[in-house]
């Protein structure tokens, strides 16, 4: 193994990425094919995946990844040791934001460019109606939703409306994802709204790839 | 009449029909059944053949010292016998025929009526291609030469250093009007590039797999030597032409109109020549663009997106309607991809700051007896024995009540016990912490290895549960709910405490 291999993976392993601009050094070594290939190898057997695009060098590790995934006791622990129901509410939450971001079909991935908090508790909000009133009519809503998901929106619901941190408020809710994706380079404050950082635009379309969703699957069917 | 105009652009018209009729030449053949069955009567694919053949000729007597004979074109057919679908036996016949039949024309010379630009006549033009040498083996002419490189597409640098020798050598002879040409001639090669590079960069945003990095590399190469050379060849020349023009306008002037002319010829060549030098360059700084556009095509980002994309709603959020809680245990692995890596650690900085006690101006009131015949515990060994007796107690209770109250159990305390672990409201503190845990996994602690440290006085129930005897810590799942009745503690001396009541269930 060339020792430039070693050096650029311990140098991703700092931030998670490097910059054409910032370590010119680093990011020629991916070039050379012999390094490339070797970390290759690290792709397969540390679980991760390697992700160049826009000037920069990602390493993503795979959802199955144990050996450096922030696993989800560190998400709990970030998220203050939520029951599992709260864990839920706020991971739901947390695909619903990138859904409002990403939604797009067909050419345009991006949908908005930034999020306000008022509008997307707004909408959120308004989802979590829409559920709970379809839960109660729809004879067939289970087929849609799942009981546990039901309790879900009217937890949500119920939740206080004021400015309060705590996950009993929707804005605390809010904003302990904000702070995770935040703390994560995913998301920035502009100006009182929430933008989509360089990292994540760079990182969507990796992300939403559909050669993606079996990895995807193997997550949402509680596959270890 | 021709006008003056079309006998410019007409000028050399004979070089341009040498090539079409060798083209014709080549597919104006005879074509005998034998032959014909080999293809299945494919004219295409037995056109294919000939060039093959004829490459191969070309590029056999171009290295030194060899000679292309029959047998040679023989066994190259032979190679190509799978391609075309023929059977290798045949191999000799075909080279019989292409090399003797076809591009020797059976012997005949084949002439072409063709337009001659100096005369504005037709006269017959011979065409050749294969010449057959004493000693047996066989060699291209110079106009079969010249349509091979001509019919690779590329521009060969070649063409264009010609192109500026040729203009150098008349401007050196005086022969202006030939200069000319050659300028004109540059001018389009150098347009000619330029358009190819557009061309690709269109082709390669459009779709990328089209494009080989071979072209990209031919390309780029190409750009790079017809500059830096090119730029410096062709400055000298302009620095000789505008000398020249100099003299001609500093001359005695013999006769008027041929001078005239000559400063026009000269001063025309003279702005061609900038045009290339200009255009040039501009197609030199295009091949940063080109290779920045190569490039950022050839990130991961652009081959991800030819794949597609699939649908949030669709594959996340609809499944996610649908999950039973306790599957959605490990929904959070979603994000992992989007944050950053970690290396797994066990002391790591965040471990310290971490579930700290509160940082006390004055200490603590520990209320050690010192004088007691007890062991000089610290106090945070007392407080976590403490812990330890409190979560030892509750579980002990549970063994045999798999669901109960708190109020129950501490209905079950010696007045002792109760008053010790109410100390600096200990009881109190677990039991609200083990509501905040909610679902605690006992399954899960015990799967996961743990480094003993030693909590310094805040309660940790990972440390509690590991300093149990086993049989006491053997549950799956212990929850802790919140009830709506009230439980008064009390020590029977100054400590009382009002505290909710819970209903702790044990799941084995």
């Amino acid at each position: 193994m060339k020792p430039e291999s070693l050096r650029l993976f311990a140098k991703l392993m700092e931030k998670g990425y490097i910059t054409h601009e910032q370590e010119p050094v680093y990011y020629e070594y991916y070039s050379d094919s012999e390094i490339a290939s070797e970390l290759a190898v690290m792709e397969q057997e540390f679980d991760f995946t390697l992700y160049r695009t826009n000037g920069r060098l990602y390493l993503l590790p795979n959802p199955s990844n144990e050996l450096f995934s922030q696993d989800n006791s560190d998400f709990r622990r970030s998220v203050g040791n939520e029951k599992l129901e709260e864990l839920y509410l706020l991971n739901y939450m947390a695909v619903f934001l990138l859904h409002e971001l990403y939604g797009g079909k067909g050419n345009t991935l991006q949908t908005r460019y930034y999020i306000k908090e008022s509008d997307f508790l707004d909408e959120f909000t308004h989802h979590c109606e829409q559920v709970h009133s379809e839960g109660e009519t729809l004879k067939n809503a289970s087929a849609r939703y799942s009981i546990d998901f039901l309790r879900l929106a009217d937890n949500w619901l119920a939740k206080r409306g004021d400015e309060s941190n705590s996950v009993d408020t929707r804005h605390g809710c809010f904003m302990k994802i904000i702070r995770k994706f935040r703390d994560e380079e995913l998301l920035y404050n502009a100006d009182g709204v929430w933008k989509p950082t360089v990292k994540l635009n760079d990182l969507m379309p990796y992300y939403l790839a559909k050669n993606r969703i079996s990895e995807i699957n193997s997550v949402l069917e509680g596959e270890k | 009449m021709i006008s003056a105009e079309s006998k410019e652009l007409l000028q050399d018209f004979e070089k341009r029909m040498r090539f079409v009729n060798l083209v014709k030449h080549l597919l104006q053949r005879s074509k005998p059944a034998e032959i014909r069955e080999l293809f299945n009567n494919n004219d295409d694919r037995t056109d294919n053949l000939i060039l093959m053949v004829m490459v191969f000729i070309m590029d056999s007597t171009l290295r030194y010292g060899e000679r292309c004979t029959k047998q040679d074109i023989t066994a190259f057919l032979r190679e190509l016998a799978d391609v075309y679908g023929y059977e290798p036996e045949k191999a000799s016949t075909l080279a019989d025929y292409i090399v003797t039949d076809v591009l020797q024309s059976g012997g005949k010379i084949r002439l072409f009526d063709t337009f001659q630009s100096g005369d504005d006549v037709f006269r017959e033009q011979s065409s050749l291609i294969l010449i057959e040498q004493q000693n047996g083996s066989y060699v291209l002419t110079n106009e079969a030469y010249e349509f091979l490189f001509r019919t690779k597409e590329i521009d060969s640098e070649l063409d264009f250093s010609v192109s500026r020798f040729k203009l150098q050598e008349f401007i050196r002879r005086g022969n202006y009007g030939k200069a000319l040409r050659e300028s004109r001639e540059l001018v389009s090669r150098v347009r000619n590039l330029k358009t190819r590079m557009d061309d690709f960069m269109i082709r390669c945003r459009t779709n990328i797999s089209e494009v080989s990095i071979d072209e990209y590399e031919e390309i780029v190469t190409q750009v790079s030597e017809s500059f830096e050379d090119e730029n410096k060849q062709l400055s000298d020349i302009r620095n000789i032409v505008s000398a020249k023009l100099q003299a001609v306008t500093d001359a005695e002037i013999e006769s008027d109109e041929n001078i005239g002319q000559t400063e026009k010829k000269i001063c025309e060549i003279l702005d061609n020549i900038d045009t290339v030098i200009s255009e040039q360059s501009g197609v030199f700084n295009k091949k940063y663009t080109l290779s920045e556009l190569y490039e950022s095509l050839m990130d991961d980002s652009f081959s991800y997106s030819q794949m597609g994309r699939y649908d949030i709603e669709q594959e996340l959020l609809l499944p996610m309607q649908r999950m039973d809680l306790e599957n959605t245990v490990n929904i959070g692995r979603l994000f992992i991809p989007l944050y950053r890596p970690v290396f797994p650690h066990l002391f790591g900085l965040d471990f310290f700051y971490d579930r700290q006690s509160p940082v006390r101006e004055n200490s603590r009131d520990d209320g050690i007896d010192i004088t007691g015949e007890k062991s000089t515990d610290s106090a945070d060994d007392l407080r976590n024995k403490r812990y330890v007796d409190i979560v030892g107690g509750l579980l002990s209770y549970a063994e045999k009540n798999p669901v109960f109250c708190f109020s129950s159990y501490v209905e079950t305390m010696s007045g002792e016990q109760l008053a010790e672990q109410l100390q600096e409201k200990s009881l109190p503190d677990v039991m609200l912490k083990l509501y905040g845990f909610g679902e605690i996994d006992i399954a899960d602690w015990r799967t996961k290895q743990r480094d003993i440290i030693e909590p310094v006085g805040e309660f940790d129930l990972s440390y509690c549960l590991g300093e149990l005897p086993s049989e006491l810590v053997n549950m799956d799942l212990i929850s802790v709910q919140k009830l709506d009745k009230i439980v008064t503690l009390s020590d029977g001396a100054d400590i009382v405490i009002k505290i909710n009541d819970f209903r702790i269930e044990v799941k084995r």
